[in-house]
């Protein structure tokens, strides 16, 4: 019997979790249905991580996990568009578009380079604890994060809010 | 100038801060897709219907456990909840489904039941289960054990409500499970409990409303699948489970002293595992594999030792959802295809499967078929049914 329910568990570690998901999946419904597969995983090992006292750790190595795996092969289904990024303000239309590229390039990329990028400018985590969350080593970290953003730099024109030159590529 | 990590960098912040969905309504998808059970996935997204009606119902109860709001009047409107919908006929005559009453901003949690078929409803409420308003529903699971006895378990596993005398009175027994137990017992049940660890762990829910772990569970790691042990027509229990990298299916024909690992036909045992029924083994010995992404169904009837592939051309498809199936009390199946607009139907004798119309899109609650009808989903209307073609909505 578990001292603390599963549900009071979602309910103070569901902002940690969103942020991950949303920028992992870049999206909210992608990231909820993402939330929701890891804490389905959670609830049903929950004795066990909760007892093993860390389940929040536990939590994020799974959604990790499920994120890397298979769950790019959940069931298709039509990609919003988020309005308050599209619905362009007075002299934000660079903004906007570069938000578009930059959104349209991260969604390119192999997933633990994602990954990699998500967790490294997300919380600033270091080689080692991506390594030790992603279980693979520091250099492989390094090598995702390096690959990441040169696929990442071949596919945008960076350019300042506001206009400007080319930066990147 | 902004480099391309300084604007990676506010974009990651941007999409980590996006707003979402609420604790409750996250906890509610996610106690949804644990509980669901025989019945169509889609049961579970199910809007609420109210229906006026009067309580009833003489209570003895005990004490209960946890401190609660004062119990509201038993005279206010009733309501069935269908987020999640939990209904269940262990007999055609006999059947169960959550209700709940809310006068003044505190809710009381209802066990209707009904022994004509359907025709006529009984609300009795659950002593000590009261929450404020604004959930769905009373936070249980419903484990129907056969036409009286009826276990209601809090999702936090803390408290167990039973009753064998269908509803009229109510006791407390501990929801923990306490030792072991060598097989379900004929009227009980099973479902998974934790998953950690190397194996699996199954309580069985025992006629007298107690619980212990099954002595012998399935030989496999963690794993995630359907909550309910399924139990078919002739006494084998079912446990479907998997991971992201393949879907497994077990099944037992001694009541859980030994499992034996089912062969899944095509890639379905490589497909990650997503929950539902992949194989519909309410029947048993017959089972039915949908395969909804190639849109390809297998019959077995030797309890998955071999599968013949049914010879039917579905219309192509475009996405891997949308195919879902129910098993017909007489053997047969209906195959429902959304995404196309049409219908299969396989005889009994597995001999004919071919397009057909007319079939009402259904699942299945224990022994009767189950469907809804409505778009507003707090104004559903759900109905049930015995052969599929005459239906009686459920109305408190």
């Amino acid at each position: 019997m578990p001292d603390h329910s599963f549900d009071e568990f979602v309910r103070a570690t569901l902002p940690t979790l969103r942020r991950y998901a949303y920028a992992l999946t870049g999206s909210a419904a992608a990231g909820d249905d993402l939330i929701q597969d890891t804490l389905v995983k959670v609830a049903g090992a929950w004795r066990r991580v909760h007892r093993d006292g860390n389940p929040t750790a536990y939590a994020r190595t799974a959604m990790l996990n499920t994120y890397l795996s298979a769950w790019r092969l959940r069931r298709n289904r039509p990609q919003l568009v988020p309005l308050d990024v599209d619905r362009a303000g007075p002299d934000s239309y660079a903004t906007v578009d570069l938000r578009d590229q930059l959104r349209r390039a991260l969604a390119s990329l192999p997933r633990d380079q994602r990954a990699v990028l998500v967790l490294g400018f997300l919380d600033d985590l270091s080689d080692d604890q991506m390594a030790a969350m992603l279980s693979r080593r520091p250099a492989t970290v390094r090598s995702l994060r390096a690959r990441g953003l040169a696929a990442l730099r071949g596919q945008l024109a960076v350019q300042p809010v506001g206009g400007g030159t080319r930066a990147g590529s | 100038m902004q480099d391309l990590e300084q604007v990676l960098r506010e974009e990651v912040d941007r999409l980590g801060a996006l707003p979402g969905s609420g604790s409750d309504a996250m906890l509610a998808r996610i106690h949804r897709q644990r509980r669901r059970r025989t019945r169509t996935a889609a049961l579970a997204a199910l809007g609420v219907t109210a229906i006026a009606a009067t309580a009833a119902g003489l209570i003895v109860s005990r004490p209960v456990a946890p401190p609660a709001p004062a119990a509201p009047s038993p005279t206010a409107a009733i309501r069935l909840i269908t987020l999640p919908l939990q209904v269940e006929f262990p007999d055609p005559e006999h059947g169960f489904a959550i209700a709940e009453s809310c006068p003044d901003h505190v809710c009381q949690g209802l066990l209707a039941t009904t022994a004509d078929g359907g025709t006529t409803w009984t609300a009795h409420p659950v002593p000590g289960m009261t929450y404020r308003v604004g959930g769905q529903g009373p936070p249980v699971a419903l484990h129907v054990l056969d036409a009286r006895r009826v276990a209601l378990d809090s999702y936090d596993g803390r408290n167990r409500w039973f009753t064998d005398d269908a509803g009229l009175s109510w006791s407390q027994p501990p929801a923990a499970p306490k030792g072991t137990i060598a097989q379900v017992p004929p009227g009980g049940l099973a479902w998974i409990s934790d998953y950690g660890g190397t194996e699996v762990q199954l309580t069985v829910l025992s006629p007298d409303g107690t619980a212990a772990r099954l002595a012998t569970p399935p030989a496999t790691k963690a794993r995630f699948g359907e909550t309910d042990v399924r139990v078919s027509a002739d006494g084998g229990l079912w446990m479907y489970g998997g991971d992201d990298h393949g879907t497994v299916l077990w099944h037992s024909r001694n009541r859980g002293r030994s499992w034996q690992l089912v062969p899944l036909p095509g890639d379905l045992g490589a497909r990650p595992y997503r929950g539902g029924d992949p194989i519909r083994t309410a029947q048993g010995d017959i089972l039915y594999a949908v395969d909804d992404a190639h849109g390809l169904v297998w019959r077995s009837t030797d309890y998955g030792r071999h599968w013949r592939q049914l010879q039917v051309r579905l219309a192509p498809r475009r996405t891997d959802h949308g195919l879902d199936a129910v098993l017909r009390f007489d053997g047969g199946l209906l195959l429902f295809d959304s995404e196309q607009q049409k219908q299969y139907a396989v005889t009994a004798t597995g001999t004919s499967f071919a397009e057909t119309s007319g079939a009402l899109y259904m699942g299945r609650a224990g022994k009767r078929y189950l469907r809804w009808t409505g778009d507003d989903p707090d104004r559903l209307t759900v109905l049930h049914s015995t052969d599929g073609v005459t239906w009686t909505e459920l109305r408190l």
